[in-house]
């Protein structure tokens, strides 16, 4: 379903520069956030051409979404912190880097389906960091064991 | 609108698309990397009709030959992926999936969220100057 929207929205919003636009868990939410503080407090961030006059509210209807979804299903409650800062640092990270790559792992599949080679060696990069990760996470149980 | 369809679906699904390879690594799990794969799947059907349907538009496969594909740009977009995959793992979830979890309620993934925000701005108003020092463009 994501990956037919991604196609969809290049038919409908002619979205092919930056190519694939349909999701990106780091433009939008990127474009979403610089519409923003450029409206408020007249800055100059990056805006794609799709976010010039209107923002993108895709992660705005994705919460939406999913909000409705787990209301539906009755998940919808708050749950307990294990540790603070942990998640903060993640998000800024993951945030860093994949500002640095230009798209999401979402999005690096859509371009691969759209047969951009720069979706290449970020896809790679992400494969090899998740390797490198889950050898982090295996080496630490056994260390706690 | 989309949007919405995408979070309610995704929150359903539970999908991710970090989750998926870490589940095939680390349990030889394939859920996940199901949705992975049926995200690709949908992407290259969609932008195949697309193709079919206005032949003269779109650079469908044509960027197989993709411009402005040097070597420093994939050094970085290596790299981007390289501390993206090893977080993403740490962190449980791509941001897409941490958006999701943060609606339902998880204070880890809202705690991520603030931090993810925090990185956009932090990498434009920092990060991206030097990148531009030493590599010219990015």
């Amino acid at each position: 379903m994501t990956g037919l929207w991604a196609a969809i929205a290049v038919g409908i919003f002619a979205m092919n520069t930056p190519d694939a636009f349909g999701i990106c868990g780091i433009s939008h939410p990127r474009d979403m956030i610089d519409f923003v503080f450029n409206k408020l407090f007249s800055t100059n961030f990056i805006l794609s051409n799709y976010s010039l006059t209107i923002p993108i509210l895709t992660y705005v209807g994705i919460v939406g979404g999913a909000m409705l979804s787990a209301y539906t299903k009755k998940e919808l409650h708050l749950r307990s912190v294990p540790q603070r800062a942990a998640p903060v640092i993640y998000g800024f990270a993951v945030a860093n880097f994949g500002m640095l790559m230009g798209f999401c792992s979402v999005r690096a599949i859509m371009l691969l389906a759209y047969g951009d080679l720069l979706a290449v060696p970020g896809l790679v990069g992400i494969i090899s960091g998740v390797l490198i990760a889950c050898r982090y996470v295996k080496w630490s149980v056994k260390l706690r064991d | 609108m989309a949007g919405l369809v995408i979070g309610f679906l995704w929150q359903r699904s539970k999908a991710c698309s970090v989750s998926g390879y870490r589940d095939f690594f680390l349990f030889r799990d394939t859920y996940l990397l199901k949705t992975v794969v049926g995200m690709g799947v949908g992407a290259f059907a969609g932008f195949a009709v697309l193709r079919f349907l206005t032949p003269n538009e779109g650079d469908f496969l044509a960027l197989l030959s993709t411009p402005g594909l040097t070597f420093d740009t994939i050094l970085l977009i290596f790299i981007g992926g390289l501390g993206y995959g090893i977080f993403s793992v740490l962190a449980g979830g791509c941001p897409t999936k941490q958006h999701v979890s943060a609606a339902s309620g998880s204070k880890t993934s809202m705690l991520y969220l603030i931090g993810f925000y925090a990185g956009i701005i932090y990498f434009q108003v920092v990060i991206l100057g030097y990148l531009v020092a030493i590599f010219g463009v990015v």
